[in-house]
Parts: structure tokens; C-alpha cells; sequence
């Protein structure tokens, strides 16, 4: 039943790696030709020259054949060469990678952290002052800009602390992860990026888990738990809490493809050598290969971890239904 | 993704329990009576219409109220503070920040609606069609969503937007085609608990076509769905604009967008904060009304909540 399950699921996911793939092939191919065209103007390159640039780059076999060679180089972690560099993309990628990640795990984590807190203190106050404060920081986390936000931290906490003479943030210029450097200079040009992305995290989070710990406090169990003379700590924080943060592992979850891709505009406003900001860099100088290798990666990892995510749920929830 | 994550956030039994005495009353009177009566929603409904009237007078404003041209350069009078003379200051060109957070009105509410429009009309085509004829159609069509929606968003709105040349119509279609997917989706699922309903038998049974049976019942009966993801897109539209035109991909100069006002406002904004607190607030008041507006409607609107 389960090995059925398991093969219907993965047998679903073809035809939409399929898909995502001849999407960004067949959008390549229309840049790509338009890239070779463009060297005619060059009156340095003969036609000769031009043809063998063709040739060079499988522009003259047959579109299907060009797609499979394409997809076939994926199957071995070759994501095509940068049209500015001619670098392999994939290398590109592995470099950015760890840092977007560092990024994004600090974020998430933060995230989780601190909506706990807020969304049970929430609930357990419905209606009272603390809770609709938390009520109107979460509805600010959905309508402020991030990119706005970084530039207002950056204002605050880089200039104006810098100006009063103060210790203060550095705004950028965070160097690569593994590429040595102090770890406490790295974690300080963490602060600020993370919390800008964490912000949207904890506002989304911290009203589901006080909706979800509402919803719990009004349950029977509660109810029993309470009337046996059970200490109120104890039922909110040993009961209560852990079902309804149950929940909340299934709102994380559907954030993984963000761990790739949720940090681009914050990546580019605190100059942090991600992976968005190199996807951005390379747009900027209409590197098409290298910004659709990135996107085809990005998403056949989101595909990948979505299998992956339902696997694990039907290996450890016993209730899924194999249908 | 947001949407869903908000229509789970909100579906708590409390709100559920509140709403289970039902009226006699018919579905769309009973629905605008309760968003008249959410003041919040209201004020923030009228805040939008506000701002779309703007928009729509932005010629009128700016030549009868602020008297200055959102394009025309003032090199003498740049960086000025906010004064009598320039009510929110001027940029780095001497260009009057009010005249340009007015007509910049225009391209966010201008792209957030006709995005909302496009997605709407797409993805609710999809998604009757989808669901009404189900098996190969509907396999088909909902693989081809899972396939747009797998990408990352904003690789995607990076991607396309490099590729055809920014203007309003292209950027709202660039960000039409990720939204269509989950309006789709919504609306499949609406159709797959009606289609199966007895009026529904009792049409096809007196000889009702396909068309008739998807535009004159099918339809109608989604359109609740249909307003709700509406309203809840829209903030969401008005933001990633804003941030693509920052990014430098959307809206270019010298066209004023409240995006693109803030890339130039990065380089002066230590010496003439105004530049950049001012279109900032102006897309997060935006932002946060249509979200208001949205989070009202969806409570009265949305079947699901009853």
C-alpha cells in the first residue's frame, strides 16, 4: 500500500519536471536565438564565423535534440554555461547556495521563535491590549515593504547610530560564508537581513498559532484537564501548546521553496552574496542562461522537496490517506 | 500561497460559530450587510477608492493643487526640504515628491487592478473548465499549474521581466501569470463540491449544454470565491510591483512609480530622508487599506466561513 502510494507519487512529479523544463528551454531558446543574430551586426565575425558560433553552441541540430541534450546535462548537475563568462551556472549556484541558506534558515528560525511566544501570549489575552498590539504588528508584517524596511534599518541602525557616534550595524559587504573571515563580522551583517525576513515570517505564523491555540483551548480534553484541577501552566504549556504548534510544522513546510528564493530583494538591499542577488546581478546584464539555469535548478528543487515532504509524511503520520 | 495561508489562519471555529445562525435573506444582500457593518473594512474600502480617484485625476491634481509637471526638473530648488513650496520636498532633479507620489498612483493601482483582472478572468476560465469536464481535461490542465506555480515567483517575475520590455499591460501580465494558478485551483475546487448538486442534474436533465451549464450556474455560484481571492490579491500585486520597479525591472524612469522613486531615494536618503519615508509609507498605507478591505470582504464574502 504504502511502496503504491510512493510510486503514484513520484510517478506525478514527471510530468511536471517535464514541464518546468521545456518552459524554461523553449523561453532560452527564444533568447538564444536571438543572441546569435545579434553578432551579425559585429563586422569583426564573418558569416563562416557565425555558423561555427552556431555550431559551437548545438544551435543548428534540431530543436527536439537540442532539448534533450539539454535536459540530459541536468541529469548530471550541468545547468549550462553563463552567457557572459561562459562559467559553468552550476558552479555559480554551489557558491551562493550556503549563504542564501544561512540566510534564510536564520530567518525562519527566528521566525518560529518568536511567533510561538506571540501567538500563544495572544491567545491566551484575546481581545485585551497585548493581543491587539500583536494584532496590529502582525497586519504591518503583511503591507510594509521589505525592501523599504531594509532601507529604514539601514538609515537607523548603519547611519544615524554611525553619525551619533554609537556602535552601529554595517549596512553591507558581507563576504562569502566559507571563504574564511570572523564569524562575529559575519553574524553582525546577519542581523539585519534576517530580521527584515523573519518580520513577514512571525506575522503570518504568530496569527495562525493563536487562532490554532484558540481553537485548542476550547476542547474537551482542555476542559477535563482543567476540571481535574490541573495548575493552568501546566495545560497551556504541556497540553495546549504542543497541539496546536502541531499545525504550524505543516506553515513551515510550505516555505521551503522560500529558502532558496524568499531572500532575493533582502539579499540585494543588504548587498548579502546569495543566490537572489546573483539571479538579480546576472537579469541586470541579461545573462539569460545563467538566470534561467538558476530558475530551473530553483524549481525542480521546490518540485523535488515538495516529494520528498509527502514521503515523509506518509512514512511518519500513520493516519495519511494513500489515495 | 499567501492567500491559502490566510484563508487558514482565518477559518477558526470561533469565527465559524459566530456566523451559524443564517436569515432568509439573499446571499449578496446578506454579504454587502455584513461588509457595511465591518467599519474597519469600510474606511479602508474607502481609502482605495480615494486613492483610485487620484489616480484617475493625477493631470487635474497636479495642475490645479500642486502646480508642478511629475517630469519637470527644478536643478536650482533640488533636495528641497518639505515646505510651502514643495508640500513633501523634492529629489535629486528638483522634481515636486507630492506630483510624483500622485501620478505614481497610477502605474501601482493601474498594474494592481488590471493584474486582478487578468488573473481572474484566466485562472476562473481554467478552473470551470478544469473541474466541469474533469479527467483527462482536468489532469492536464492542473499539471500545467503545478508546473507554473513550482517555480519561485520572484525568479520567475526576474526572468520574464528581462525578457519582454516593462511597461503597465506587460508587467501586469508577468504577474498575472504566477497568480492565475492559485485563482485556478480555487475555482476547480469550487466547482468539483457543485457540480454534482441536484439543480445541477435537474439542469443537464431538461437538456442543458456544456456552456450553459459553466456560465449560467456553474459560474455564478464560484463568483463569491472569486471576489474573495480578488480583494486578498490585490495588496499582495501592489507590493511585488513596487518591488520589481525598486529592482530597476518594472516601471523605468523617468516615469514616476513609488517603486522606482525609492531606487534613486537609496543614494541621497542620507541627506534627504523625505525622498524615501514618503513613497514607503505611501505603498505600505496602500497596502495595508487593501488588505483591510480584503480581510472585510473575505468575511463576508467567503462560503466556506457560513
Amino acid at each position: 500500500m504504502l511502496a503504491k502510494y510512493l510510486l503514484r507519487r513520484f510517478a506525478a512529479a514527471i510530468p511536471v519536471i517535464l514541464g518546468v523544463t521545456i518552459l524554461t528551454f523553449l523561453v532560452m531558446h527564444a533568447t538564444a536565438g536571438n543572441y546569435v543574430p545579434g553578432l551579425a551586426y559585429n563586422p569583426d565575425l564573418k558569416p563562416a564565423d557565425i555558423a561555427r558560433i552556431k555550431a559551437n553552441l548545438g544551435l543548428d541540430r534540431p530543436i527536439w535534440l537540442q532539448y534533450v541534450t539539454w535536459l540530459g546535462g541536468m541529469l548530471h548537475g550541468d545547468f549550462g554555461r553563463s552567457l557572459i563568462d561562459g562559467s559553468p551556472v552550476m558552479s555559480h549556484i554551489l557558491e551562493r547556495l550556503p549563504n542564501t541558506l544561512e540566510l534564510t534558515i536564520t530567518a525562519i528560525l527566528l521566525g518560529v521563535l518568536i511567533s510561538i511566544p506571540l501567538g500563544v501570549t495572544g491567545a491566551l489575552r484575546r481581545g485585551g491590549k497585548v493581543d491587539n498590539f500583536f494584532t496590529v504588528v502582525s497586519t504591518t508584517g503583511f503591507a510594509i515593504p521589505q525592501f523599504w524596511l531594509g532601507l529604514i534599518l539601514i538609515l537607523f541602525f548603519s547611519v544615524q547610530l554611525h553619525a551619533w557616534g554609537l556602535p552601529w550595524l554595517p549596512s553591507s559587504g558581507a563576504y562569502a560564508a566559507f571563504g574564511g573571515g570572523d564569524p562575529l563580522d559575519r553574524l553582525l551583517h546577519l542581523i539585519m537581513p534576517a530580521v527584515v525576513l523573519s518580520f513577514f515570517y512571525l506575522s503570518v505564523w504568530s496569527r495562525f498559532v493563536r487562532s490554532s491555540m484558540v481553537e485548542v483551548l476550547s476542547q474537551d480534553y482542555v476542559r477535563t484537564a482543567r476540571a481535574k484541577g490541573m495548575a493552568e501552566r501546566r495545560v497551556v504549556y504541556l497540553h495546549a501548546l504542543r497541539n496546536a504548534v502541531v499545525p504550524l510544522v505543516t506553515l513551515v513546510g510550505l516555505e521551503l521553496p522560500a529558502l532558496v528564493s524568499g531572500g532575493l530583494v533582502v539579499e540585494v538591499v543588504f548587498g548579502w552574496p546569495g543566490i537572489g542577488r546573483l539571479l538579480y546581478e546576472r537579469a541586470l546584464q541579461l545573462d539569460y542562461t545563467t538566470v534561467m539555469g538558476i530558475t530551473t535548478f530553483a524549481a525542480l528543487l521546490v518540485v523535488l522537496g515538495n516529494l520528498v515532504a509527502d514521503v515523509l509524511y506518509a512514512l511518519l503520520d500513520p493516519r495519511i490517506r494513500y489515495s | 500561497m499567501i492567500d491559502e495561508t490566510l484563508a487558514k489562519i482565518e477559518l477558526a471555529p470561533e469565527r465559524v460559530a459566530e456566523r451559524s445562525e443564517r436569515p432568509g435573506r439573499s446571499f449578496w444582500r446578506e454579504s454587502l450587510e455584513r461588509l457595511s457593518e465591518n467599519k474597519m473594512g469600510m474606511a479602508a474600502g474607502g481609502l482605495i477608492a480615494l486613492l483610485a480617484l487620484i489616480a484617475i485625476g493625477a493631470p487635474l491634481l497636479s495642475a490645479l493643487v500642486t502646480h508642478y509637471d511629475p517630469a519637470r526638473q527644478d536643478l536650482q530648488n533640488n533636495f528641497a526640504f518639505p515646505g510651502r513650496v514643495h508640500w513633501l520636498g523634492t529629489d535629486e532633479l528638483g522634481r515636486d515628491t507630492l506630483t510624483r507620489l500622485i501620478w505614481g498612483a497610477r502605474i501601482s493601482l493601474g498594474i494592481g487592478f488590471l493584474t486582478v483582472a487578468i488573473q481572474l478572468t484566466f485562472g476562473a476560465a481554467i478552473g470551470l473548465i478544469a473541474g466541469y469536464y474533469g479527467r483527462l481535461v482536468d489532469d492536464v490542465l492542473m499539471r500545467v499549474v503545478d508546473v507554473v506555480l513550482a517555480f519561485p515567483p520572484i525568479f520567475l517575475f526576474i526572468g520574464l521581466s528581462i525578457l519582454f520590455r516593462p511597461s503597465t499591460v506587460t508587467l501586469s501580465l508577468i504577474i498575472a501569470f504566477v497568480g492565475w494558478g492559485s485563482v485556478a485551483r480555487l475555482v476547480r475546487g469550487e466547482v468539483l463540491s457543485i457540480k454534482n448538486r441536484d439543480f445541477m442534474l435537474a439542469t443537464r436533465s431538461i437538456g442543458a449544454r456544456d456552456v450553459r451549464l459553466i456560465v449560467g450556474h456553474l459560474l455564478p455560484n464560484s463568483i463569491p470565491v472569486m471576489i474573495v481571492a480578488a480583494s486578498l490579491a490585490l495588496g499582495q500585486i501592489i507590493l511585488i510591483e513596487a518591488a520589481l520597479d525598486f529592482l530597476g525591472l518594472g516601471i523605468q524612469p523617468p516615469t514616476a512609480s513609488w517603486g522606482n522613486m525609492l531606487t534613486n531615494a537609496q543614494t541621497y536618503f542620507v541627506h534627504s530622508v523625505w525622498l524615501v519615508v514618503f513613497p514607503g509609507v505611501t505603498i505600505f498605507v496602500t497596502v495595508l487599506a487593501a488588505n483591510l478591505f480584503g480581510n472585510a470582504v473575505r468575511d463576508a464574502f467567503d462560503p466556506r466561513l457560513r
